[in-house]
């Protein structure tokens, strides 16, 4: 067990060096010649046109929040398929077979969860925050 | 100090020849040209075993500026501010008779050569040039860069307090003096 | 085979303001008096029997030196073709004006398309067009002098508008 935390710690440290390992080599060995152009705004080499700081659609933000709930909806469906089995045994699990009786608990469980989150589709569907206009 | 010359000297040469072969270009494309610069960029001819696989259409993140076909002088200062918004150290290649000598243009509008506000590493002649040609002078700025013969490197030398005479470029394939 | 174009235009423009027409290697064109110059481009447009809807074409000629055998005729002639999509028939039109009094109503609000045209026209040939939205060069940088196109600019004449530190370090 602990030489599968080791391994995930050497990945991540040999990750994080090599991008330290990158930036001091650019750092150190390259050159550093700093330049007025070089602060000035990149627009293809002519003078810069208005601001960046415009105004957005309010549509991207109310596509973004209605993706996150609904994925991470559909990310604890992904922990309750896998112990499904265990779920709906009401004694243990041996050797794959349910040694006991059937127990509803798991499905009841997900028909709340998912019962909720349906009622909140239907309400953004019926507000028309689902489509893009 | 023999040791550390031969230090620093081996850590050039390593550090050129990791920039020849990532060079991320910038192919500044006005005119027919460009058609060419997508065949070479294309799998036969296929620019990105060299290395100079993605065009970054951006001088930020780009140390090759590809000038691909004719400049006019309307498009003087773009160029040159474009050029100097990149980091050092940066190549320029001119791509195509209209931007090595302003091509078959000689009129009022076109700059003739893209050298006259770049400096500019290696011409490639061709209207357009077949991407063999352009492969050839790939391989010819590949050399230059091995050799630290840019005109960028050159002048990052010279401001390091190194002598570098203004003609220090040698002919491809001129065998270097002892100095 | 556009010959309908040069007759409906004979037949509502009785006043002079067709100076010439003709056919001329396959081509119909008419001579237009510059006053008569955006009613002549409307009617061609609106008219059910040509129809031109589409503008194909504008630009400008530097007669200088050329004139036939006659010395008063205009400096620059503007020269507009039109072309009608409907009944596919084309036509070309002239108007002569003066170096001293270069100017021409613009076709901006006959057919939009007309726009850069005129444009490109003012800045090589120094021909403006009244009532254009915004005539300003479009080729050449807006501080260069002069107007290349015309026969007495010289031929061999730069005037680079940036240049690097040649021979110096950078």
């Amino acid at each position: 067990m602990t030489s599968d935390y080791l391994s995930a710690a050497l990945m991540i440290l040999s990750g994080v060096g090599f991008a330290l390992l990158l930036t001091a080599a650019a750092k150190y060995l390259g050159p550093h010649r700093p330049s007025a152009a070089k602060d000035y705004p990149y627009e293809c080499g002519s003078e810069v046109i208005g601001s960046p700081r415009a105004r957005f659609e309010v549509k991207f933000y109310q596509v973004a929040i209605v993706f996150l709930v609904f994925d991470i909806e559909t990310a604890f469906l992904y922990p309750w398929a896998l112990k499904y089995r265990e779920l709906s045994c009401a004694g243990a699990v041996a050797a794959g077979k349910c040694a006991g009786g059937v127990s509803f608990f798991g499905l009841g469980e997900i028909v709340v969860f998912m019962g909720i989150l349906i009622v909140g589709l239907a309400y953004v569907w019926r507000k028309r925050a689902i489509g893009w206009e | 100090m023999g040791a550390l010359d031969w230090v620093t000297t081996k850590l050039t040469d390593a550090t050129n020849w990791a920039r020849k072969w990532s060079l991320f270009q910038y192919p500044f494309v006005t005119a027919c040209c460009g058609m060419e610069f997508m065949s070479v960029a294309a799998p036969k001819y296929d620019i990105a075993r060299f290395g100079a696989e993605f065009p970054r259409f951006s001088p930020r993140q780009a140390d090759l500026l590809i000038i691909v076909g004719t400049i006019t002088e309307r498009q003087g200062p773009a160029l040159r501010r474009i050029y100097d918004q990149m980091c050092e150290p940066k190549w320029v290649v001119a791509f195509g008779v209209c931007a090595s000598t302003g091509g078959f243009y000689q009129n009022y509008s076109t700059m003739p050569g893209a050298d006259q506000v770049v400096p500019v590493d290696v011409y490639i002649p061709g209207c357009p040039p077949r991407p063999e040609q352009v492969l050839d002078g790939l391989m010819m700025l590949q050399e230059r860069i091995q050799r630290g013969e840019g005109h960028s490197q050159i002048t990052i030398k010279a401001e390091a307090g190194y002598d570098v005479p203004l003609a220090a470029i040698r002919p491809i394939g001129h065998k270097a003096e002892t100095p | 085979m556009a010959q309908i174009v040069l007759d409906q235009l004979n037949a509502k423009f009785t006043g002079g303001e067709i100076l010439e027409s003709g056919t001329t290697h396959g081509d119909e064109w008419a001579r237009i008096r510059r006053d008569a110059w955006v009613a002549v481009a409307t009617f061609l447009r609106d008219d059910p029997a040509t129809k031109m809807e589409m503008f194909t074409d504008l630009t400008s000629v530097d007669r200088l030196g050329i004139h036939g055998g006659n010395p008063d005729a205009p400096r620059f002639d503007v020269v507009v073709h039109l072309y009608s999509v409907s009944h596919k028939h084309r036509v070309r039109l002239y108007c002569g004006v003066n170096e001293d009094d270069a100017w021409v109503d613009t076709l901006v609000n006959v057919w939009a398309g007309a726009d850069w045209y005129e444009r490109e026209a003012y800045d090589l040939y120094g021909v403006r067009f009244k009532g254009h939205p915004d005539l300003r060069r479009i080729l050449m940088y807006p501080e260069f002098v002069g107007h290349p196109l015309r026969k007495d600019y010289p031929k061999e004449k730069r005037q680079p508008l940036v240049r690097r530190n040649a021979g110096t370090r950078e």
